[in-house]
Order: structure tokens, then sequence, then C-alpha cells
């Protein structure tokens, strides 16, 4: 493993850190599904940028990629907030409209691409399921960059957030702005994706996003506990995802990342199964969530695990 | 004449992929779960791989109804999972879900590499944007040649899952027709006046991953997500019947279909481009164009309406 390896994980795990830590937030409010929706839609970004470079219009660089792939995914989540508003289209519907046609889109313009210049063809396929080798340094650094702005943020806005996602209307009550808390989540993980893409892919991020925070929202009982092991387990994932795939050349790293953490997933919920016998079933975070359905006050008054609460109804 | 032999089969598998889709997607719109037909259409991959491995090990190629099989067990395995993560283990639906799916896809592309299968039948690339460009009817020459029995020999078998998908929802939704209503449009009273309503769920969920999977070999996973709620999406904004309802997204979905592949053939046409664009993502693309159209014009019809004079 050379220099220019290490220094790739090095970035890769921090940049699972910062997504687990941040998708403890977008799990509590609903979100991670967007981050999706977003990810796919960002293809259409990266594929326009190369078709102007391959056009001659631009120079392709890191940086424009990034921002290529930022203003579709922002212009995704407008569309889909938009759509949300309209009478008779769920959230549901919009989010899948918006991920398979922005999608479209993106694949349209690739192939665009491959026949306007296909020596500047970006490789779709590396896009989708990501590929940390074919990462240049500078998308190394910018991963490091993001990573350390989101634990920045996450530090400075503790506060806010965790009102945001476990008592918007008490926060509301309170004056705290929660429409510039939601929507700096929503920047943060846009942010996290646009970078993300070419390591990750568009197809995975989600898994980056989600699957850390179940990890630390089935084991923790306190927030900070849980970020600490939803970062440790994005972290650690990102790491052997990574080394498999800098190793064996024909892995992507998107799918390596994902399968770690399902592993984990599964090592974490066998043990909370051990665990139960102490009354202990939900996590008490999850709790907290004012959900539509009554099922967890019945549950923490009588202090059950749920399995049994079933089989008695 | 490459019209017959190239573009005719990818033409009628589009065709045949909305209409089997587009019926199908009424079950997860209207239900408000359309994010499950994506994870529907994602989570079939590990069961196709694995059918595809076995086959090739016990009969030297693979066999499509063994595909079919493990596509459908790997949905319901899939769906299972994430109903029992979200219902017995207690995490947060929305993100049980899309880590299951990832999870799910991101095995078959492993598995894919592991096993060898990629190359051989199935690659990634066709899995997530589709091959409807590859389906070659080497024996087709002109129209007489559909009236030769002898002729279908060499027909793409994509075509033969796709009409069967077809015909499979087709049947389901005139068995189900009354109890389909009830189901999806007055779930409260589906569950208290015990209309037989038990196996719906179950019985839509394996139609859904019947239908993905045969349009997903030949349109790709996304724009299978794309056929199954646009066309439905868009006809629940203007329908107000449960018939209406049905209709209008079959159609809608052909129609769809059928700008998809225009918008994919244009720029050929008009002699922008030397090649067509890729015809599955011309066709998600063009399924939201319409989406938006049909929800821009019902606003302005409403705000119209409104105003006097």
């Amino acid at each position: 493993m050379t220099l220019i390896d290490l220094l790739l994980l090095t970035a890769l795990a921090a940049f699972g850190a910062a997504s687990g830590a941040l998708g403890v937030f977008l799990t509590l409010r609903g979100r991670t599904l967007v981050v999706d929706a977003m990810s796919h839609a960002a293809l259409p970004g990266i594929a326009l940028i190369g078709l102007l470079a391959g056009l001659g219009m631009v120079v392709r660089s890191g940086f424009l990629l990034v921002v290529g792939a930022l203003v579709f995914a922002a212009l995704a989540a407008v569309v889909i907030l938009w759509l949300r508003r309209q009478e008779r289209v769920s959230e549901d519907s919009a989010m899948a409209l918006v991920l398979s046609s922005f999608f479209g889109l993106g694949v349209m313009l690739f192939g665009w691409l491959q026949l306007v210049d296909p020596s500047q063809s970006l490789g779709l396929t590396s896009f989708a399921l990501g590929q940390v080798a074919t990462m240049s340094l500078g998308e190394a650094w910018s991963l490091l960059a993001v990573a350390l702005l989101v634990t920045l943020v996450i530090w400075a806005g503790y506060r806010g957030l965790c009102l945001l996602v476990f008592d918007a209307d008490y926060a509301a009550t309170t004056g705290w702005p929660l429409a510039r808390l939601d929507a700096l989540l929503m920047a943060l993980a846009t942010l996290l994706l646009a970078v993300g893409l070419r390591s990750v892919g568009a197809i995975m991020l989600l898994g980056l996003v989600a699957g850390p925070a179940l990890i630390g929202l089935a084991w923790a009982k306190r927030m900070p506990q849980a970020l600490g092991l939803a970062a440790a387990s994005g972290a650690g994932a990102c790491v052997i995802g990574g080394t498999i795939s800098l190793e064996g050349t024909q892995v992507a790293t998107g799918p390596a990342i994902i399968l770690s953490l399902a592993v984990m997933l599964a090592l974490v919920l066998s043990a909370r199964g051990l665990r139960r016998s102490r009354g202990v079933c939900r996590s008490p975070l999850l709790r907290g969530l004012d959900r539509s359905d009554s099922a967890p006050s019945l549950e923490r008054q009588s202090g059950r695990p749920q399995g049994e609460k079933e089989r008695q109804a | 004449m490459t019209f017959w032999p190239i573009e005719f089969p990818a033409m009628v598998a589009a065709l045949l992929a909305a209409a089997a889709c587009g019926l199908t997607g009424n079950l997860l719109v209207l239900r408000r779960e359309a994010m499950l037909g994506d994870a529907i259409s994602h989570m079939v991959l590990p069961g196709l791989v694995i059918a595809a491995w076995i086959g090739s090990l016990l009969w030297g190629d693979m066999w499509r109804p063994f595909n079919f099989l493990g596509a459908v067990v790997a949905a319901v395995a899939g769906v299972a999972l994430l109903r029992w993560l979200e219902r017995r283990q207690g995490t947060e639906p929305r993100a049980a879900m899309g880590f299951v799916f990832t999870a799910f896809f991101a095995l078959g592309v492993i598995l894919l590499e592991a096993t060898g299968q990629t190359n051989r039948h199935l690659d990634v690339e066709h899995a997530l944007f589709g091959s409807l460009e590859t389906l070659i009817w080497i024996d087709l020459f002109s129209w007489q040649d559909l009236a030769r029995l002898a002729s279908y020999t060499t027909m793409p078998s994509a075509l033969a899952s796709l009409s069967l998908a077809l015909v499979a929802t087709l049947v389901y939704f005139a068995i189900n027709r009354r109890r389909l209503m009830v189901w999806l449009f007055d779930p409260a009273y589906s569950q208290t006046s015990g209309l037989a309503l038990r196996g719906m769920e179950l019985s839509s969920g394996l139609l859904v991953a019947f239908v993905a999977m045969a349009a997903f070999e030949a349109v790709g996973a996304v724009l299978v997500v794309a056929l199954l709620v646009a066309p439905a999406a868009a006809a629940h904004l203007f329908a107000r019947r449960f018939a209406t309802q049905l209709l209008a997204s079959v159609l809608l979905a052909l129609a769809m279909a059928a700008f998809g592949l225009w918008l994919a053939d244009a720029p050929l046409r008009f002699g922008w481009l030397s090649d067509t664009l890729p015809a599955s993502g011309a066709i998600a693309f063009a399924a939201g164009l319409v989406f938006i159209l049909i929800l821009i014009s019902g606003t302005l019809r409403r705000r119209v309406r409104k105003t006097p004079g």
C-alpha cells in the first residue's frame, strides 16, 4: 500500500465518520430517502460538466464536477419540495419521480458524452457505485475538508440540531430558527454527497448515511453515544471497504463499504438481542420521536419487549 | 434496413414494460409507497445473480424461469427483512428500507464479480441502466416474418418474459378489481370489514417483484422505478374514478415510453449526433417531463377556472 493509498483511505474514513454522524440527524428527521434521491439526481450535473469539457467549453476539473453535482442535487431538493406541496402527490411519489427522471437524464447525458468524445468518458458505473482508485488527490483533500466542516457544524450547532430532530414543536415555541436549521442539515447533506459521489457512488451513498445511523441508534442510549458509534462504524466500514477495493482491483468501493456496514448492523442487532432480556427493546432515542403510531408509548409503560406485546394481542 | 431486427424489438420491449409497470405502479403509488418500488427493483439483483450462477453450474447456462424464482425470492426476503427491522427491531422505517435495499444491491454487485457472471449474461451497467439496445431479433426482416412461427425461435427472451408479466398484471387486476379498490382507497375499512384482504399485501408485493424483475432485465433498475411511479402518479393527478385511474396510467405509460424512444432517437434523426442516446435513460426522463406537464396544466386549468370572466 502506497502513501497515496493511505491518504485516500484516511480521507475516506473521515468522510465515512462525518456522513455517519450526519446520518443520525437525517435518520431521526426522516430525511434519508431524500438524500438517496439527491445523490441519484447529482449524476446529470457530473455528466453535463463532462459534456461541456468534451465540447471544449470548459476545462474539466474535480472542483467543477463537484459544483455540477451540487447544483443538480440542490435542484432536485427544490423540485421535491415543490412537488410535495402539490395536492395529490405524496412525498414518496415526489422522491421516486425526481430520482428516476434525473437519473434518466444523467444516463442520456453520459450517452451523449460517449458519442461526442469517448476519451472524456468519465465512467458512469464508477460514479454510480464508487471507485476509490479513480479519486485524485485533490478530491481526497475535498473529502477531508467537507468531513471537517460537517464535524465543526455538528459540534457548533449540536443543541439546535438535537432540538430539531427530537422536539421540533418545543424548539419552535422557544424561538429556535427551525427552518434555517433544517436548511443547514440539508445543505450539509448536499455537500457531503457531492464530494462523495466518486468514491462511494450515487447509489451507495444512501447506505453510508443510513447504515451507521441504524447501528448507532440501535445500540446507544444517549445522543453523543449514538453519534460516536455511527461515526466510528462509518469510518470503520470505509476503511474496510476502501482497502478491499484498493487491493482487489475489480471490486467497486461502494458495495464493499455497504456490505461491511451490513455485517456490523447484524452484529449490533444480535448483540442487542442478547441485551434484550433486560427489557430494553426499542432504542430510547427513537422513543423520543413523535410518531403517529402509539405503539412506543404503550411499550414504555409496560417495559416489555415488543414481540411479547404482539403475541398477547 | 435495421428497423425490424434492431429497433422493433427495443420498441416492443419498452412498450410492454411500460404497460406492465404502469398498471402495477398503482399498487404502490395509491398506497403512498412509491419508494418501495425503488427498493424492490434494487433488491431483485442478488437473487437474479445467485439463480443465474446456480443455473450455470447445473445446466451450463442460465434458465430464465429459475432466474425469475431467484429474483422474486430475493425481493420477498428483502421486504420481509425490512418489515422485521421496522416492526420488531423498532428502527426508523425509511432508514431501514434505504439501508436494506442498498445492501441487497451491493451484495448483488459483489456477487456478480465473485461468481464470474459478469460479461457472461449480466453486468452491472445493464442492471442499472438497462439494455434495450442489445435486444436483437435476428430472424425478423419484415412484418411478414411476424406471422411465421419459425422466426419466433430467435425472439429475444426478454420479450417473452415482459409479455408474461403484462398478462399476469392484467389477470391480477381483473380478478381483484373490487378488492383492490377497497384495499387501496380505504385501508381502515378494508381492515375492519374482513373482505379477504389479508393476502393483498403479499400478493401485490409478489406482483411488483415479478413485473420489476421482467422489466429489470430489459430496461434497468432505475427505469423500472420511473415506469412504476410516473404513470400512476400522473393519472392520480386528475383521475376521479378507479377505472379511469387504471386506464389512464396504462395509456400514460405507453405515451411516456413512446416519447422517450422518440427523444433517444431524435438527435440522430436530426443529424446532431452520430448515434442514438440510451433509450432507457430517455424514457425515464420523458416520464418525469410528462408528469410535470400534466401537473402544470392541471394547476393552470384550475387557476383559469377560479378567476371570474
